[in-house]
């Protein structure tokens, strides 16, 4: 949480500055190449993390049918905001979607990808959009743990946690399903992780 | 696509090799700071654009549709495992 809430401080800070100061540099480009840098920082982190070799005793194909429904479901239903909000595509939805709750890569992400079709102008508000929705669902499945749990069963707090299952929703997720869930949460985070870059560059292309 | 996606796998590779360095368990602390600095810049772009400033109660209302539909979809397929797949062995559940 404490983090979450860093990241966001760092974006309203930014977006203050944007306001009452001016630069002379191409702040695009600049983003492109700290993303670069970003994408392997994140490969390395994937790369050297022990809870992989941990969990490949416990693991069993039946666990990536978790963040296969978390892919289904997500994007499914993102394309139907294509329906809903007369501005975007389905595709443009599906790429929000498509951020899993990781907010932060995703918007900048889209934000990147987009500007070569849409004009870098469109590409920020989608871009916006993508870093809000993203936000507001870390958010409400963090705080509302105790609840999907409840009325939507044992999976559902894993699924709408999204990215966030590994991490931040973890201590949520064994607290109200219990022991067992965190092989299948931590299977799913690191899945989703890894897919993520995969789905939103793939929907930003289409 | 295939830049992000192979920076990545290069990536994955190198920290697959240095995996016994202590240096690179600090890794997700530069993550952090990196993410950092890329909100600040798509922050300040943002706030660069008096379009989106104006508008950013309009934003908020998409945004807030999408994550709506995102955690529902979610949600649902989430169900549909649980209980096709999951229900058997749900003793340890807690």
């Amino acid at each position: 949480m404490k983090s979450s809430l860093i990241t966001l401080c760092c974006f309203i800070l930014g977006c203050l500055s944007g306001v009452y100061f001016m630069v002379d540099i191409d702040v695009h480009m600049l983003s492109v190449y700290v993303l670069y840098f970003l994408m392997i920082l994140i490969g390395i982190n994937i790369g050297s993390n022990p809870e992989i070799k941990e969990f490949k005793s416990q693991f069993s194909f039946k666990m990536l049918l978790v963040p296969l429904a978390t892919v289904t479901g997500t994007i499914a239903f993102s394309a139907l905001g294509g329906f809903l909000l007369s501005q975007w595509t389905a595709f443009d939805c599906m790429a929000v979607g498509s951020g899993f709750a990781y907010y932060s890569v995703s918007s900048i992400l889209i934000t990147d990808l987009k500007s070569a079709s849409l004009g870098v102008q469109i590409a920020t508000e989608l871009g916006t959009i993508a870093l809000l929705a993203n936000i507001f669902r870390e958010m409400f499945a963090l705080i509302g743990v105790p609840l999907i749990r409840k009325y939507f069963g044992y999976l559902a707090p894993i699924s709408a946690a999204g990215i966030g299952s590994s991490d931040i929703t973890l201590g949520a997720i064994e607290k109200y399903c219990g022991m067992s869930a965190v092989p299948i949460a931590i299977v799913h985070g690191i899945m989703i992780n890894i897919t993520m870059p995969f789905f939103v560059t793939f929907f930003c292309e289409l | 696509m295939f830049i992000f996606v192979s920076l990545m796998g290069v990536g994955a590779v190198i920290g697959y090799s240095l995996r016994k360095k202590s240096a690179v368990h600090k890794v997700p602390i530069l993550i952090q700071a990196v993410v950092c600095c890329l909100l600040f810049l798509l922050g300040f772009s943002i706030g660069m654009n008096k379009l989106i400033i104006d508008h950013l109660s309009y934003f908020c209302e998409q945004a807030a549709v999408i994550a709506f539909l995102s955690i529902t979809g979610s949600i649902v397929v989430s169900i549909l495992v649980y209980h096709f797949y999951f229900k058997k062995g749900s003793k340890n559940e807690k």
